[in-house]
């Protein structure tokens, strides 16, 4: 299984041995949401709260059974609003 | 022109045809909230707290409920008493529980044979309050000993020994701050505030609603999105969701306001105690603007480092935004926009949601951009005069582009900020002379735009026609533009075209119409299910001709062979191939559901010039232009109206539009005679240039125009104003009153 690497914004550190950066192996949205939740259980009121991704760039709604391309950049944000 | 390397032609693509809607509407026959009735049908009117902050020690209706011709009386033991999360607070902030926590805050509904009756019945029931001390200014809540607007509000994400009334926490950056204010000629900071603002849609908020006792009803209702509603108002009543339907009316004007319940619950809850019978809610323009969502109020410290020929080092900004008494101000959006617009090696980036005694914020066009913007904007334009250098020619030297990392992290994609830049910089505005007392500003703007939730479909009637269905109210020209793509699709006349908006039942969850995404989403997932319905036709007419599917092509409206080899075929028109559905395998219909990716970011400059008169202190707007990257502009006017709208509300903002409160912690104008947005005649023509960078990852180019063209007006016109006055104003808005006071003292607001 191949290793991505998910950037987090920093105030959610305390929650991650202080990293903002973490290396997950995950091939899918819904395997990396697993092992951050597993590894990371103080998160799951951020992953609970509703969130956006960026993927290599692009921006959208979590889909659990996306495949994360290979070397994936990938950003977890808060969910976007719109006006 | 299109600046990119797509050299498709469009036939109807950039066309101006009138909008689908426009009869019904300028003819006053289309139908808004407030336009439905039903046999049987009752009105409603809400009682509100009178105070900012009260505990309701008890609520006494008996002599309401006497009233002749009241029906129903409504108090929050009539909701689920087990909600919690975002629930909760949703059903919170619908009725007051034992505090009402702002001045408008429901305490009670009643339901009656006549709006006449219902408002009688509210002046008869009796609310005792013990009245508790308030908060409403952001930086007054974050201090020690403030009055605590609500216990363990806090989440997740709240640092220990932060304020009880911070409701959240947000830090992101990159880079190495100290080393990147190092490496600057020169480092500036500033304290920068912005008063709460209401989106002013012209329309107040009005829904009609029936429940059955069984769980079972229907609601109409002026909503940005119905699946919204029908999910909030669910969850609030305990309903089973797909037992409510919900439709929604024309609207008129949303921006962002008209993303969340308020009424909703209240005129489902009237109606389920009285029987059954459907029940109107209309609000009046003094509960729109005490009681439903205005964007947040914002403090904001920015510090900027920048070297003497104009590169930006180093950027830090702390946001503190008061989102109501139940938080949820776009914080984290603005921190995401704040330097979005510029490459910078160091930015860090930290943000507080606050609570106070006011009415939960609500969405407002770019959420959080306008207030960002306004701050950052106005430090790079002092900067820039600092050092005597070209505004324009700045933000060229750091403009973002394709490939570039953005301030929150995500590389983009293809973009057109320096397109736009260039664009603004030859316009004629940028060089009219100016003259005495007056200024001149620019600024930059950005928003992210969304994607979402989306399920469409498409039918061919049996002429030949199409019937597009679509789950995003039509609130800036949207049936249009997917007309318009549905046609360049099939290569059908516009006018074959028929867009509809269905009601929940009718199609899959559909996210609102907000996040710039209707022209977007919609019409990505439209032209989804067009094709599906074209791939159905061309095997219908392969088995006609008796060959390949593969072998049939379509073009312009018609089914053609794909080259000699395919045969000698003429081609069969939509129209033949409509008429013949019956009896080639019944009827043709194609949908598409999908969360929509391929979003476009989209950046905006605006340029602002100004007279400020100096003995009354108003300023004039005396010309004003708007350049956005639109990606492409499938309807070029309404694309230009979306510009104008957000340039006229960010100049309302900026001049003239601010939540006043008391000393009691109520609303002193609420009402649009003391609350002034901007009319016509303050306005000039607002000129636009559409900058067409186009989408690479939409199949016409589409990135969403609706909400960025209101983040740049706020800083433009604080530029604009300084370069006129030489005194920077740091706080909005910069109303007569203001101006004046900075004019005589140099106070620059804050």
């Amino acid at each position: 299984m191949m290793a991505v690497n998910v950037y987090l914004w920093a105030s959610l550190k305390k929650f991650t041995n202080d990293k903002d950066i973490l290396t997950i192996e995950a091939t899918t949205i819904g395997e990396l949401i697993s092992v951050l939740r597993r590894d990371f259980p103080g998160l799951k009121p951020f992953l609970d709260s509703g969130i956006s991704f960026a993927i290599n760039g692009e921006l959208s709604n979590p889909n659990s059974n996306e495949s994360i391309p290979d070397e994936a950049e990938i950003y977890i944000m808060q969910k976007l609003k719109g006006g | 022109m299109a600046k990119d390397d797509i050299t498709k032609s469009f036939k109807f693509i950039g066309t101006r045809p009138n909008r689908p809607d426009g009869f019904e509407k300028v003819t006053g026959r289309a139908k808004y909230g407030a336009d439905i009735s039903a046999v049987g049908m009752l009105h409603g009117a809400v009682l509100r707290s009178p105070y900012a902050h009260a505990r309701i020690k008890s609520i006494n209706f008996e002599k309401a409920a006497k009233l002749d011709g009241v029906k129903a009386i409504i108090t929050r033991d009539d909701f689920p008493k087990d909600r919690e999360g975002e629930p909760l607070k949703l059903l919170e902030n619908t009725i007051a529980g034992e505090i009402a926590y702002y001045d408008g805050h429901a305490i009670a509904a009643v339901a009656a044979t006549s709006v006449f009756t219902a408002k009688e019945a509210l002046k008869e029931i009796e609310v005792e309050y013990e009245v508790l001390p308030h908060v409403i200014d952001v930086d007054d809540a974050m201090k020690p000993n403030a009055p605590i607007v609500r216990e363990n509000a806090g989440d997740f994400s709240v640092p220990e020994g932060s304020s009880p009334n911070v409701a959240s926490y947000i830090e992101f950056g990159r880079g190495d701050i100290a080393i990147g204010f190092d490496k600057a000629d020169i480092v500036k900071s500033g304290l920068f505030k912005t008063e709460a603002a209401h989106q002013g849609y012209i329309e107040p908020h009005a829904c009609m609603a029936q429940l059955d006792h069984n769980g079972q009803g229907e609601m109409w209702v002026c909503t940005q999105g119905h699946w919204y509603i029908r999910q909030m108002c669910s969850e609030v009543l305990g309903l089973e969701a797909s037992k409510l339907c919900v439709t929604p009316s024309e609207i008129g004007g949303g921006f962002g306001g008209k993303t969340t319940i308020f009424i909703e619950p209240l005129a489902l809850a009237l109606s389920k105690k009285s029987g059954g019978r459907p029940v109107k809610i209309v609000m009046s323009r003094s509960e729109v603007l005490r009681a439903t969502g205005p964007t947040a109020s914002a403090s904001m410290d920015v510090k900027i480092g920048m070297t003497k020929d104009g590169y930006l080092t180093a950027g830090c900004v702390e946001f503190r935004m008061q989102g109501g008494a139940f938080g949820g101000s776009p914080v984290s959006e603005a921190l995401q926009c704040a330097f979005a617009s510029y490459n910078m090696e160091a930015v860090h980036h930290i943000g507080f949601d606050v609570l106070a005694n006011r009415p939960r914020a609500a969405a407002y066009r770019a959420p959080g951009s306008p207030m960002a913007a306004f701050a950052v904007e106005s430090l790079i334009d002092e900067m820039c005069t600092d050092l005597n250098l070209d505004p324009i020619d700045v933000r060229l030297k750091n403009a973002v582009a394709e490939g570039s990392k953005s301030s929150y992290g995500p590389k983009f994609k293809k973009i057109g900020l320096i397109e736009t830049l260039e664009a603004t910089k030859e316009h004629p505005n940028y060089s009219i002379e100016l003259g005495v007392n007056q200024g001149r500003g620019v600024a930059a703007g950005y928003w992210m735009n969304h994607g979402g939730e989306t399920s469409v479909s498409v039918s061919l009637a049996e002429d030949g026609s199409v019937n597009v269905s679509v789950g995003t109210p039509d609130i800036g020209g949207s049936r249009a533009s997917i007309a318009l793509m549905t046609a360049e699709t099939y290569g059908i006349p516009y006018d074959s075209v028929r867009v509809n908006i269905l009601e929940t039942g009718a199609l899959g969850f559909n996210e609102p119409t907000h996040g710039s995404r209707a022209t977007l989403a919609s019409g990505k997932a439209v032209y989804e299910a067009a094709n599906q319905t074209i791939a159905e036709m061309c095997r219908r007419v392969a088995k006609k001709w008796q060959i390949d599917p593969e072998a049939v092509y379509w073009e312009n409206g018609y089914a053609k062979p794909a080259g000699p080899n395919a045969g000698d075929f003429s081609p069969i028109s939509i129209k033949q191939i409509a008429s013949e559905m019956d009896k080639t395998g019944g009827p043709i219909a194609g949908h598409h559901e999908a969360s929509i990716r391929g979003v476009g970011h989209s950046f905006g400059v605006h340029i602002a010039d100004v007279e400020v008169d100096p003995e009354t202190g108003r300023v004039t707007v005396l010309r004003y232009l708007v350049a956005q990257d639109a990606g492409r502009a499938v309807h070029p006017s309404y694309v230009e109206g979306q510009f104008q709208g957000g340039a006229v509300q960010g100049i309302g903002w900026a001049l003239n539009e601010e939540y006043v409160y008391g000393e009691d912690g109520c609303l002193q104008n609420a009402a649009f005679l003391d609350y002034r947005i901007p009319v016509a005649s303050d306005l000039p023509n607002i000129d636009t240039i559409i900058v067409e960078v186009p989408n690479p990852d939409h199949p016409f180019g589409v990135r969403g125009v609706g909400e960025t063209g209101i983040a740049p007006p706020l800083p433009a016109l604080a530029n604009a104003v300084a370069a006129a006055t030489k005194i920077r104003l740091r706080s909005l808005p910069m109303s007569p009153t203001k101006v004046l006071k900075a004019l005589k003292t140099g106070n620059d607001g804050c």
